[in-house]
């Protein structure tokens, strides 16, 4: 985290404090949601009797405890991986567009991963459960790859990319339905997957996603001051020493490789990249060094509590979080076409 | 010579805008292009700059190969400020200012005071130190490009190159941003290459004035040698009387209708 640049000023808008305590706050909210997501179910249990499981070593071994460690934990620490990963790609992504509105379905991943998964469902109906995330992680970098390929023209615009992105996710979408017709014995096994969520989800999963989402993850956080240059302009970001070109490749593989792991276990889940590092932006400023933790914070959050209220307005079916992510996410993506766009 | 060109061939795509130039920048230079538009003015300043890559030929910068340094190196001696810049909206003039230490920085380090101190020179010498914490969005034309060069000059270059720094601006914040660029040049021995719309402007300001006409110099120089009523008719197609300014001796020219 840098200095304050107001230690130039004299500080009299409190931008810095500011940043300061989003951050803080979104990490106590990152907290709660995780204690409550793993307090809240059909067996209650008391918050601080979750960090009692969590922490002590000689807590006993109950059913509270078995809850705890083998679904609870599990299924929220994937539910902050895929949050996490889906905000901070999105950040990334909206900082490479310069455009508030992109988010990690403009590099074609979701409908990679969407594609990549059907197939193996539908054609393999042999292919084992367990290697879906593998497959849906290879197609969402192989979708990423092809978008940022077609777009590449002696250098990558913004808009090239974005419409490359358009053009490579329809293609898949199209081929996704087609599968869907042809072997519509299968559309059941394939439906849970695509709508997106975190039931039953467990170690496994989180074995798949951690890794993945932990190195980009980190790696992105030192990218803050390579984004807040590129917010200048390419041209400006070159004059300031910027590799304008290297930079974008990287930084569309961290998001790429961020969304394609988060997709990849809990499957097409919409808006979180597009509408956690939005908010965090309208809370806090777009200094990408402040931006891009806070988001990662946020977007655990968020999905995480998305999840807990996914498993209780419904009581005792559980709605898939996907669907809940994206009816709250909508009408704020209405809300902000309709205030246009500036960044 | 600080800065030179040797046959640079510029253009986009296939078409080509400049072929095979040579020029040359003296340290401690003032040098303006001139010239219609779309000469070629913008595409120069942008391939001096390494933006954009030439199709042949060299810029040299201290005698080396612009695109054999390490950009950041290129950085900490040559700042370039383009035409419309842009901006977050969110971003303060103290921030602005810190974007131009990004050359000097690894990219784990963090600003030092020895940063800072350079930032808040750079506010002081661009008048800027009480606008640090306003929006650069909400700024006049005259301050916004006075936090712009104060970012430039917080890369403690050796030259600046900018493109049209007075064209949004009505004429008192016109005259603000030259006498800036000519106390900056005085003081800190700082080389100009800008690119000017107003011929009498360029005329005072520039020690030196590189005509272009389709991407060709016509005619380079001190501005009274060079500044002619026939060049005038030549590049830009307009008949001009040329007057001697009373107390400076710079040319003035006063264009009284277009040449046929
Ligand atoms: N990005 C670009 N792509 C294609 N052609 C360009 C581009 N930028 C400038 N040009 C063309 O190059 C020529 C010179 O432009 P420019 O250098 O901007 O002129 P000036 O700055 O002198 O007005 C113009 O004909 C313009 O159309
Ligand atoms: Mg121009």
């Amino acid at each position: 985290m840098s200095k304050p640049d107001v230690m130039v000023g004299t500080g009299s808008n409190f931008k810095y404090q500011r940043q300061w305590l989003v951050l803080v706050l979104t990490a106590i909210l990152a907290v709660l949601a995780v204690t409550a997501s793993i307090a809240i179910g059909p067996v209650r249990i008391g918050f601080l009797r979750v960090w009692e499981i969590l922490m002590s070593d000689n807590a006993p071994v109950d059913i509270s405890y078995q809850i705890v460690w083998n679904i609870r934990l599990p299924r929220t620490l994937v539910g902050c991986m895929v949050g996490a990963g889906l905000a901070l790609s999105g950040a990334l992504l909206q900082g490479v567009m310069r455009n508030p509105l992109a988010d990690p379905h403009i590099i074609g991943v979701s409908a990679g991963a969407g594609l990549a998964a059907v197939a193996a469902l539908t054609i393999f109906p042999q292919f084992p459960p367990s290697l879906i995330p593998a497959a849906a992680f290879g197609g969402a970098l192989t979708s990423a790859t092809l978008v940022y390929g077609l777009a590449w023209r002696a250098g990558v615009s913004p808009m090239r990319l974005i419409l490359s992105g358009v053009a490579v996710s329809s293609l898949m979408s199209a081929g996704t339905s087609a599968l869907l017709v042809l072997f519509s014995e299968n559309v059941q096994a394939v439906m849970g997957w695509l709508v997106g969520g975190l039931a039953g989800r467990g170690w496994p999963h989180w074995a798949q996603v951690w890794p993945y989402v932990t190195v980009a993850g980190v790696i992105t956080l030192f990218t803050g001051r390579q984004v807040n240059l590129l917010l200048l302009g390419d041209e400006m970001a070159t004059g300031l020493g910027v590799k304008v070109e290297q930079v974008r490749l990287l930084l569309i593989a961290l998001a790429s490789v961020l969304a394609a792991a988060a997709v990849s276990v809990a499957g097409l889940i919409g808006f979180v990249g597009l509408v956690v590092p939005h908010i965090i932006r309208l809370l806090m400023g777009s200094d990408y060094r402040f931006l891009l933790p806070a988001s990662a914070l946020g977007g655990a959050a968020l999905l995480t509590l998305a999840d807990v209220a996914a498993r209780m307005v419904m009581d005792p079916i559980e709605l898939p979080v996907g669907i809940l992510t994206a009816s709250f996410g909508a009408p704020f993506f209405l809300y902000l076409l309709r205030r246009g766009h500036h960044h | 010579m600080i800065l030179a060109a040797k046959e640079l061939t510029l253009g986009y795509e296939s078409e080509i805008i400049v072929p095979e130039l040579n020029l040359f920048i003296n340290a401690g230079e003032i040098v303006t292009f001139i010239g219609p538009n779309g000469s070629g003015k913008s595409t120069i300043l942008k391939a001096l700059a390494r933006y954009l890559k030439a199709k042949s030929g060299v810029v040299y910068l201290n005698g080396q190969d612009i695109h054999r340094m390490p950009t950041k190196k290129v950085a900490q001696q040559l700042a370039i400020l383009p035409q419309t810049p842009s901006a977050p909206s969110d971003l303060t003039v103290a921030e602005l200012a810190s974007r131009g230490r990004a050359p000097h920085l690894a990219w784990w380090q963090r600003s030092g005071p020895e940063d800072y101190k350079v930032i808040r020179w750079a506010l002081e010498q661009t008048k800027t130190t009480h606008l640090a914490d306003r929006l650069v969005g909400t700024l006049s034309g005259g301050e916004r490009q006075r936090a712009w060069i104060a970012m430039a000059l917080a890369q403690s270059p050796q030259i600046l190159l900018l493109d049209e720094p007075t064209t949004y601006l009505d004429i008192c914040h016109q005259l603000e941003v030259m006498e800036l660029i000519k106390r900056l040049n005085r003081e800190l021995k700082l080389t100009v290459v800008m690119v000017l719309h107003d011929i009498n402007q360029a005329a005072r300001y520039s020690h030196r004035l590189i005509v272009l006409k389709k991407g060709r110099i016509v005619a380079q120089g001190p501005p009274s040698e060079i500044l002619t009523a026939q060049l005038l008719t030549d590049v830009f197609k307009v008949k001009a009387v040329i007057k001697s300014d009373a107390e400076t001796g710079t040319p003035i020219c006063l264009p009284y209708g277009i040449a046929e």
